[in-house]
């Protein structure tokens, strides 16, 4: 199987990645999308992203973690290295009674046996006021949802895994000391 | 419906709805849950379908693909490894190991996702043995889902038989 395939030998590129103690992250520095990517995209923004504030239209290179993570020059795809990103990066999980703030990172969570998996990782923008008065302020994130699509702005629970099926929560982390 | 189960593969609906998933963990995720895979699966089991059919539409879709492009079928792709993931056949430990071993950007996120099955086969094959026992021969049966084997232990206690067969 897949042996004309072989043939175009090894094609991935990736760049040099450390966590803060030194240990390599694994990366891929993504091709960019075709036109087929670039016109699924256009429908998942209809289906999904009515609400999104558009940023940058779709390119290939970095994903959701190589954006927080690498400076948008690489994507970072296996969900251990962001698992040892987060250990080894002095990341911490807000407690319950802490608010996120600009820069800290919304982890979009889904249960699985084991350790949890990851879906998405978002940049915390902002933290609007919540629509009604005295009502919870509302994080507002910023999103490159995988490898080839745009990078948006939207609200942090306006994102599209409930709609395709997923369980999961949002855990807010941040490298600022308890 | 051989035809139709798999061609939607290649639909820009289907791409929409398993869109920019950024792990290749979550997009098998999604795929077991995936009514389209499911599909496959039980054309699979009512032999509607056979590994050979899969064959031909991998090597059919594999056309596209351009050196220094993305491929455009890798949602294609990725779906059929999970297809293949509890499968047990030649060809799909053929499929999956094959498509792990490669190192192609064009083709990043089938060949990771294609990875994450095999790593929940093996688990699968350590986690679900089953014994079958059979009381005409007073031999059991062990009898994991991802090894094409079986191995066979004598039941009586006192003369511990073990030999291997494949199965057909």
């Amino acid at each position: 199987m897949f042996e004309e395939v072989k043939l175009l030998g090894p094609t991935e590129r990736s760049i040099v990645v450390q966590t803060r103690r030194g240990t390599d992250v694994k990366n891929l520095v993504e091709l960019d999308p075709g036109p087929r990517e670039r016109r699924v995209y256009e429908r998942y923004l209809q289906n999904y992203g009515r609400n999104w504030v558009p940023r940058k239209p779709p390119m290939g290179v970095y994903n959701c973690a190589g954006h927080v993570w690498a400076s948008r020059r690489t994507a970072i795809l296996e969900e251990e290295e962001w698992r040892l990103i987060l250990r080894e990066d002095g990341y911490r999980r807000l407690r319950e009674d802490e608010e996120p703030v600009p820069d800290d990172l919304a982890v979009y969570v889904y249960p699985s046996r084991g350790e949890a998996g990851f879906l998405h990782v978002a940049r915390v923008l902002e933290v609007r006021a919540g629509l009604a008065p005295g009502s919870q302020k509302i994080p507002w994130v910023v999103s490159k949802w995988d490898s080839v699509s745009g990078e948006v702005l939207h609200h942090v629970h306006d994102v599209p895994y409930g709609r395709q099926g997923f369980e999961f929560r949002v855990e807010y982390w941040t490298d600022r000391p308890a | 419906m051989s035809a139709r189960v798999l061609q939607q593969l290649t639909s820009d609906d289907f791409a929409v709805s398993a869109g920019f998933l950024s792990t290749p963990g979550s997009l098998r995720r999604f795929f077991h849950q995936a009514k389209e895979v499911a599909a496959i699966k039980e054309a699979l089991r009512q032999e509607a379908i056979t590994d050979s059919t899969l064959r031909g539409f991998v090597s059919s879709v594999l056309r596209d693909l351009r050196c220094g492009e993305r491929f455009p079928h890798q949602l294609a792709i990725a779906a059929i490894a999970v297809v293949l993931e509890t499968r047990a056949t030649d060809f799909a430990d053929e499929f999956l190991h094959d498509l792990s071993r490669l190192g192609l950007a064009e083709m990043s996120m089938c060949i990771r996702v294609a990875r994450e099955c095999l790593k929940h086969r093996v688990n699968l094959a350590h986690n679900k043995t089953k014994v079958l026992r059979l009381p005409d021969d007073g031999f059991s049966r062990a009898w994991s889902p991802s090894e094409p084997q079986i191995s066979f232990k004598c039941n009586a206690g006192q003369t511990s038989v073990s030999r291997v067969c494949e199965v057909v």
